[in-house]
C-alpha cells in the first residue's frame, strides 16, 4: 500500500506542479492516474520511487516513509516501466530482463530461470528471443519485455508511465490484456499513468483524475462514470463513453413527458369528447377539472359504449386513473410501470395531483433519439421486440 | 628504387629506433590524453555549473589552435628539451577531440534509457560504467582514432626539441640533402598512422563485443 499525504511539488521557477496531493494506492489494485498533459500525473508517480523529490509532504510505502530509504534501494524494489520502453540497446533481451536481479546480485541459475519464466508468461519463447537485441524486436514485443523487466525481481509495487501510448492500437490492446491477465495471477500494487480514458476504464480498479496539479476525483471507474465530480471530469470522460455505459444523469419523467396532454372537463358531453379525440388524433383523454386536477381517464371505447345516452357526460363514463407517476421520478421507473402493466401511457402529476404531462412509449423513444443518437437503432429494435 | 631499398636496409637500426621513439611519444600522449579527457568529459556531463563547461571547452579549443611548433618552443623553458615536453605538448592536443566526443557521446545516450536505468535502481556509477560508457563507446573511440592519426603526424615535429622519433629522419634528411631519408621518414609516419588506426578499429570492435552490441543509430 502506498499513501501520499499533503504532497506538494514546487519547482525553483515557482511552478506549483503538485498541490496538496492526498492519495492511497491500495495493495493489489491497479490505480490509474489520468489527466491532460501537464496535470502532474507523472510527477505524482515519480514521487513514489523518488525520481522526483516532493517539496513537502510524506509518502509511505507499506507504512515506511520513503524519505528515509536510500533511493537506489527503494527503486530496486519498485518495478518501473516507461513510455518509450527504455530497454538497453547494448544488452540482449535476456540481460535486459535480468537487469534488476543482476543489480540485486542474484545467483546465475536463479536469474536465468526467472528470465525464462517471465518470457514464457508473455508468450515470447526464451529460446528464440533471449539472445536477441532490442532493435531486432517489434515495438509491441519490446514493451512486453519492458513490462516483464519490471516484474523480474518480483517487486510488490510497479509504476507504469504511459507504457503503451507509443504503440499501435493492436499491440496496445494486447499489452493491456497481458497486464490484466498478469495482474490476476500476481496481484501487484500497480500505479499506471495514462491520458487514454479507454485504457483507464479497461484496466483500472481505481481511477484518479488530475488537473493542474490537483486530484479532481478518485474513485472506481464505475462510480466515476456514474457520478462525475464536475464538468471537467464529465468532459474528460467524454459524452460518448457516458453514453456507452448508459449511466450518465438518468433523466426524470419531466424531461421526457409530452407536455400539455389532451384533456377534457368532466361536464362535457360524449359527442364533444369524440370530436376532441378526432381533432387531436388520440384514443384516450384525461379528465381534469379547471385547476387541472386529475379526475379520471376516458377512452374512445368507454365513450362509444354509452354513446346513445345523450344526457351522459364524460364524468359519468370515465374510469379512475390506476397508475400515475409524480413529477421528478427517474424515467426508468416510468418505463418499468409502462412495461409491467402494459400501459399505453402514463400520467405525470405534480404534488397536488395536477396533470402536468404524459409519458408514452413514443415520447421515450423520441427522448432516446435526442440524447443517444448513436444507439437509437438498437433501442428501436428492442422497443419493437417488446411490442 | 633499389637505391632507396639498399639505403633503408643499411639504416635499418636507426629506422627502427626512430619508429620506437615515435610510437612511445605518440601513444604516451594519447594514453595520457585519454586518461585526462574521458574522465573530464564525464565530469562535465554531470557538472551542474554550466559556465564551467563553457570555460573548459574554450580552453581546450584554444589549445587546439596554438601552432604546434610554437607550443613546443614555449615548453622548452618550462620543461626543458627531450621526450617529456614533447609528450606533454601532444597530450594537450589530444585532449580536445577526446573530450568533445566523450561529452557528446554521453549526451547522445537516449535519455529514456537513462531514466529507466535510474528508475530501476542503477546508482550513478553503475549508470556511467554499464550504460553510458558502453553506449558512447563509438563516439569516444572515434575521438581517439582521429586524435591518433593527428598526433602521429604532429609527433614528427617533436624531434625539433630533441625527442627523437621519425621526425629525426626527416630533419637529418633535409640537413644533409638526402631525399631518401626524408621519404623514409614520411612513409614511416604515414604507415604508422594507418596501422594505429586499424589496430584501434580492432580494439573498438573487441570492446563493443565485450560490452554487448552498440545501439544501431550511433554506430
Amino acid at each position: 500500500m502506498i499513501e501520499m499525504k499533503n504532497v506538494n511539488k514546487i519547482y525553483s521557477d515557482g511552478f506549483h506542479a503538485l498541490k496538496d496531493i492526498n492519495l492511497t494506492f491500495r495493495k493489489g489494485e491497479i490505480t490509474v492516474l489520468i489527466g491532460p498533459s501537464g496535470c502532474g500525473k507523472s510527477t505524482t508517480m515519480k514521487c513514489i520511487n523518488r525520481l522526483i523529490t516532493p517539496t513537502n509532504g510524506t509518502i509511505l510505502v507499506n507504512e515506511e516513509n520513503i524519505g528515509s530509504i536510500d533511493p537506489v534501494k527503494l527503486r530496486r524494489n519498485i518495478g518501473y516501466v516507461i513510455q518509450s520502453i527504455g530497454l538497453f540497446p547494448h544488452m540482449t533481451i535476456g540481460r535486459n530482463v535480468a537487469v534488476v536481479p543482476h543489480l540485486k546480485k542474484w545467483e546465475k541459475d536463479r536469474m536465468s530461470n526467472r528470465v525464462d519464466e517471465l518470457m514464457n508468461m508473455v508468450g515470447l519463447s526464451p529460446e528464440t528471443y533471449r539472445d536477441r537485441y532490442p532493435s531486432e524486436l517489434s515495438g509491441g514485443q519490446q514493451q512486453r519485455i519492458g513490462v516483464i523487466r519490471a516484474l523480474a525481481a518480483d517487486p510488490d509495487i510497479i509504476l507504469m508511465d504511459e507504457p503503451f501510448s507509443a504503440l499501435d492500437p493492436i499491440s496496445r490492446e494486447q499489452l493491456q490484456d497481458d497486464v490484466i491477465r498478469l495482474q490476476q495471477e500476481l496481484h501487484k500494487t500497480i500505479v499506471f499513468v495514462t491520458h487514454d480514458m479507454d485504457e483507464a476504464l479497461k484496466i483500472a480498479d481505481r481511477i484518479v483524475i488530475m488537473r493542474a496539479g490537483s486530484v479532481v476525483q478518485s474513485d472506481t471507474p464505475e462510480r466515476i462514470l456514474r457520478y462525475p465530480a464536475d464538468d471537467f471530469v464529465r468532459s474528460f470522460i467524454g459524452q460518448q463513453r457516458l453514453v456507452q455505459e448508459n449511466t450518465y444523469d438518468v433523466p426524470t419523467v419531466d424531461e421526457v413527458m409530452v407536455r400539455q396532454p389532451v384533456t377534457v372537463y368532466p361536464n362535457r358531453g360524449l359527442a364533444a369528447s369524440i370530436s376532441i379525440m378526432e381533432r387531436r388524433r388520440v384514443d384516450t383523454l384525461f379528465v381534469t377539472d379547471h385547476e387541472r386536477h386529475l379526475k379520471g381517464i376516458v377512452s374512445i371505447f368507454n365513450v362509444l359504449d354509452q354513446y346513445g345516452e345523450e344526457n351522459m357526460t364524460v364524468g359519468d363514463v370515465m374510469k379512475p386513473v390506476l397508475y400515475s407517476i409524480s413529477s421528478g421520478t427517474p424515467l426508468p421507473q416510468a418505463v418499468e410501470l409502462l412495461n409491467r402493466h402494459q400501459l399505453s401511457n402514463l400520467a405525470v402529476v405534480d404534488d397536488k395531483n395536477r396533470l402536468i404531462g404524459l409519458i408514452t412509449r413514443g415520447s421515450v423513444v423520441r427522448h432516446l433519439a435526442e440524447v443517444y443518437p448513436t444507439i437509437t437503432e438498437s433501442v428501436d429494435a428492442e422497443q419493437g421486440d417488446n411490442e | 628504387m633499389t637505391d632507396i631499398w639498399n639505403f633503408l636496409q643499411s639504416r635499418m637500426p636507426d629506422l627502427l629506433t626512430a619508429l620506437r621513439e615515435h610510437l612511445v611519444i605518440s601513444f604516451s600522449s594519447i594514453l595520457l590524453g585519454s586518461l585526462i579527457a574521458i574522465p573530464l568529459g564525464i565530469a562535465l556531463v554531470y557538472n551542474r555549473i554550466r559556465w564551467l563547461n563553457t570555460v573548459i571547452f574554450f580552453i581546450a579549443n584554444l589549445m587546439q589552435t596554438v601552432p604546434s611548433l610554437a607550443l613546443l618552443a614555449v615548453l622548452i623553458p618550462l620543461l626543458g628539451i627531450g621526450i617529456k615536453p614533447a609528450i606533454f605538448a601532444l597530450l594537450l592536443y589530444s585532449i580536445m577531440p577526446i573530450l568533445r566526443n566523450t561529452y557528446d557521446g554521453f549526451h547522445a545516450v537516449d535519455r529514456h534509457v537513462l531514466e529507466s536505468a535510474r528508475g530501476m535502481g542503477y546508482s550513478t556509477m553503475q549508470r556511467i560504467f554499464t550504460i553510458q560508457l558502453p553506449l558512447s563507446l563509438p563516439y569516444i573511440m572515434s575521438g581517439i582514432r582521429i586524435t591518433t592519426v593527428y598526433i602521429i603526424s604532429w609527433a614528427t615535429l617533436a624531434s625539433l626539441i630533441g625527442a627523437g622519433g621519425i621526425g629525426q629522419l626527416i630533419i637529418s634528411g633535409m640537413g644533409v640533402n638526402k631525399p631518401e631519408l626524408v621519404f623514409a621518414g614520411a612513409i614511416g609516419a604515414i604507415a604508422l598512422a594507418f596501422i594505429a588506426d586499424w589496430l584501434l578499429g580492432l580494439l573498438e570492435k573487441w570492446l563493443s563485443g565485450k560490452f554487448g552490441r552498440m545501439g544501431g543509430a550511433e554506430a
